[in-house]
């Protein structure tokens, strides 16, 4: 018997109703593991309607999800906040609520710690900082860009988490990654001079990294002919690229 | 090891501490008893067996030979050493050898009793340690598992949702099939500026009919002259515009207004109807995998767009209801009229359902048509669902009926689905201001083969079906 014949079988089994309550008759020989599988794990992509609001509600109840999947949640939730039934309705917003509290509980906590070293230390420019710093910029990143629908909301954030970038260029380099933020969110605010400006000064060694933000830039500023002249730079950093990087660079050298 | 050598150090210090409080009482106190030897117990003996049983067989032994040293020195000072010597070889040796028996025996059992501690103490360090080791896999594993799941779960590029997205696209309105196309779009290239342009025969321009992401100052251009924009072109070639285009080609670089990353001519059956533009997208997202599912997403859509522009022009708004903003039966006869001559040229096939609520005036009275109304919307959303977004409905005749227009579906197939709809009408709980009501409902259908008959004929079978449960 296959562990999956359990559910095809018309008998008075006990069937959990949890992923718990299914680990737990697991661990004591009442079901097959795949039960436990079953109740813990969904194929369903998100995003298809009719949308699964006890799927929804059970990845919600992780706190710590990554930005892509908040993101996507947000965006079921905007739908659901206009739906006819009222708690279903009322769910999504308090949904939004979570998600959205979650990141102020995070910077909350970052900004104190980042005050109290500051006021133990008024000289403190170490590396615990820098890191807060760093940090509080991302968050405000990603709130930014859960926010992509509220324009004023999403500046703001973007505005936020470029002055901690600011507080960390006036001081070191930035890191790839924090360079990859601060250039998205120049690009963002349609400010495609200072983007290359923050790349040209940050990052000198003209590697992969620096002519894929490099070609970012140019394409949003539809400088086409450049983007094209950085693709040809890039073919000779092909060790560098990624699959899906050198793809997309294949494509515009007319694969 | 320095911590085992100062246990070593301890347990010497205090044995030789015993040792010599026993020695100073029984010189201090006892002189007159030497080495306590006169007397049913001797503290010596006592704590000799005392330290092999709690410290084991060398300190045993040890303390034993020390004890012995002791008891051999001669606290009375008239005594003689010899002869006490001999008095306690030839008296005490029987005790002493009991003694050191004693010694032995105990040491072993306190010995092995420790090896036995030791051994289950090794056993369950090693199971403490097994065990933060799987607790430590638990969660690692844990996070894969959340992490591949999310990978799952946030797929909104795959092949089922872009099946459901264009299942969505059939409406009954061409400005929501075109929204929802857009939003198909944005969904699989992260565009975040887009439109639809349609062709205007009369000005012989393109017209802007459906965005998003567009700002105020975009709508300044949005009518296109056809000879001088790459919309034009794509439409008057039909054929489809990449970026990269424009460093190959010199006649789109003069046309280019940076406007146009992806443009694609969206043609009906027979004729060009317009064009999708994409205006802005992410660096990341132009190449060669979304242009493809952009062409296919066109395609695609193309039918569900002809199907509304062909709904709406024979629709005329004026004669839609108040309450439902449902098509009236007029305009569900010319639609079928269409139909049939569609169906035969093209050998296609279709069904009309027919709904008639049996008590709708009662429902009227006491609730208001608006709330019955509202109530019959919630039914043809269900029966929506049921077909898969295929079907579309209009007024019948009289106020109580429906009418349903279900494309490519046989007589077998339509039976089929209006037994299930009575399944749907008499499994809901049917509710207006939360009273719980009973839906009486009667169904008839009339499906169009190969053979050409009217609009009117291919109703009458339907309503004749109607009257016949009504007898």
């Amino acid at each position: 018997m296959d562990d999956y014949a359990f559910f095809r079988e018309k008998s008075d089994h006990f069937m959990p109703k949890t992923p718990i309550a299914a680990l737990r008759a697991y661990e004591h020989n009442f079901v097959p593991i795949s039960v436990f599988t079953n109740k813990s794990n969904s194929t369903k992509p998100l995003d298809e309607e009719p949308y699964d609001i006890d799927e929804i509600e059970r990845l919600l109840s992780r706190k710590n999800l990554g930005l892509q999947t908040n993101i996507i949640l947000i965006e079921i939730f905007e739908k659901l906040i206009f739906s006819e039934d009222q708690e279903i309705a009322l769910f999504a917003a308090e949904s939004i609520n979570i998600i959205e509290n979650r990141y102020n509980k995070q910077i909350q906590k970052l900004k104190e710690e980042l005050k109290e070293e500051k006021e133990e230390n008024e000289d403190a420019d170490g590396d615990s900082a820098f890191e807060k710093n760093s940090q509080l910029g991302s968050l405000f990143y990603e709130l930014a860009i859960l926010n992509r629908k509220r324009d004023a909301i999403k500046k703001f954030f973007m505005k936020e988490s470029y002055s901690y970038y600011s507080e960390i260029r006036k001081v070191r380099k930035l890191s790839d990654k924090e360079l990859n933020i601060v250039v998205r969110i120049l690009l963002e605010l349609k400010l495609y001079l200072n983007a290359t400006e923050v790349l040209e000064k940050s990052h000198s060694e003209k590697n992969a990294f620096y002519l894929m933000l490099k070609a970012e830039i140019e394409f949003a500023r539809k400088e086409y002919v450049k983007v094209k002249e950085i693709c040809t730079q890039l073919t000779e950093h092909i060790d560098e690229l990624t699959e899906k990087e050198f793809v997309m660079i294949s494509f515009w050298m007319g694969a | 090891m320095k911590q085992k050598n100062r246990n070593h150090f301890r347990i010497s210090l205090e044995i030789l501490a015993f040792l010599l409080a026993v020695f100073l009482i029984n010189f201090f106190f006892f002189s007159e008893n030497p080495g306590f030897l006169n007397g049913p117990l001797n503290p010596y003996t006592a704590l000799t067996l005392l330290i092999a049983a709690y410290y084991g067989k060398l300190y045993g032994f040890s303390t034993f030979v020390l004890t012995i040293i002791l008891i051999m020195v001669p606290i009375n000072k008239d005594m003689n050493i010899l002869e006490y010597w001999i008095f306690i070889w030839s008296d005490q040796y029987i005790k002493i050898a009991v003694n050191l028996i004693g010694v032995y025996v105990l040491g072993m059992i306190r010995d092995s009793y420790i090896l036995r501690i030791n051994h289950y103490k090794s056993i369950t360090k090693k199971e403490v340690f097994e065990k933060f080791k799987y607790k430590n896999e638990v969660e690692a594993l844990s996070a894969v598992n959340n992490e591949l799941e999310e990978r799952v779960l946030r797929q909104n590029e795959s092949v089922t949702s872009l099946y459901t997205q264009i299942k969505a696209l059939h409406t009954q309105s061409l400005t929501e099939t075109l929204n929802i196309l857009l939003s198909t779009v944005n969904k699989f290239s992260w565009a975040e500026k887009a439109s639809i342009w349609r062709f205007d025969p009369n000005s012989n321009s393109l017209v802007m009919i459906a965005n998003f992401g567009w700002e105020a100052n975009d709508f300044e251009n949005s009518i296109l002259d056809m000879d001088d924009s790459i919309e034009g072109w794509c439409f008057r070639n039909n054929l489809k515009f990449s970026v990269r285009m424009l460093l190959e080609y010199d006649n789109l670089l003069k046309m280019d207004k940076k406007r146009n990353i992806f443009t694609f001519p969206i043609n009906f059956s027979s004729t060009s109807w317009g064009v999708l533009n994409i205006e802005d997208m992410p660096f990341t997202k132009y190449n060669l995998y979304v242009e493809k599912i952009l062409s296919i997403l066109v395609d695609l859509a193309s039918p569900e767009i002809e199907r509304a522009v062909e709904y709406e022009s024979i629709i005329a708004y004026e004669e839609i209801n108040q309450f439902t903003g449902l098509p009236s039966y007029k305009q569900f006869h010319s639609m079928i009229g269409i139909n049939i001559s569609k169906a035969v040229k093209g050998n296609k096939t279709f069904s009309v359902i027919l709904l008639e609520i049996m008590n709708f005036s009662s429902f009227v009275k006491d609730f208001g048509e608006e709330k019955t109304y509202k109530m019959i919307l919630s039914l043809l959303d269900k029966l929506n669902i049921l077909s898969n977004n295929k079907i579309d409905y209009f007024h019948y005749k009289e106020t109580n009926q429906l009418a349903i227009y279900y494309p490519d579906i046989d007589y077998d197939g339509v039976s089929l689905y209006c037994l299930e709809t009575l399944g749907i009408i008499n499994n809901t709980e049917w509710k207006i201001n939360d009273q719980l009501l009973a839906l009486d409902a009667i169904v008839g259908y009339s499906s169009f083969g190969h053979q050409e008959i009217s609009a009117d004929e291919l109703l009458s079978v339907a309503e004749n079906l109607l009257e016949m449960q009504k007898v």
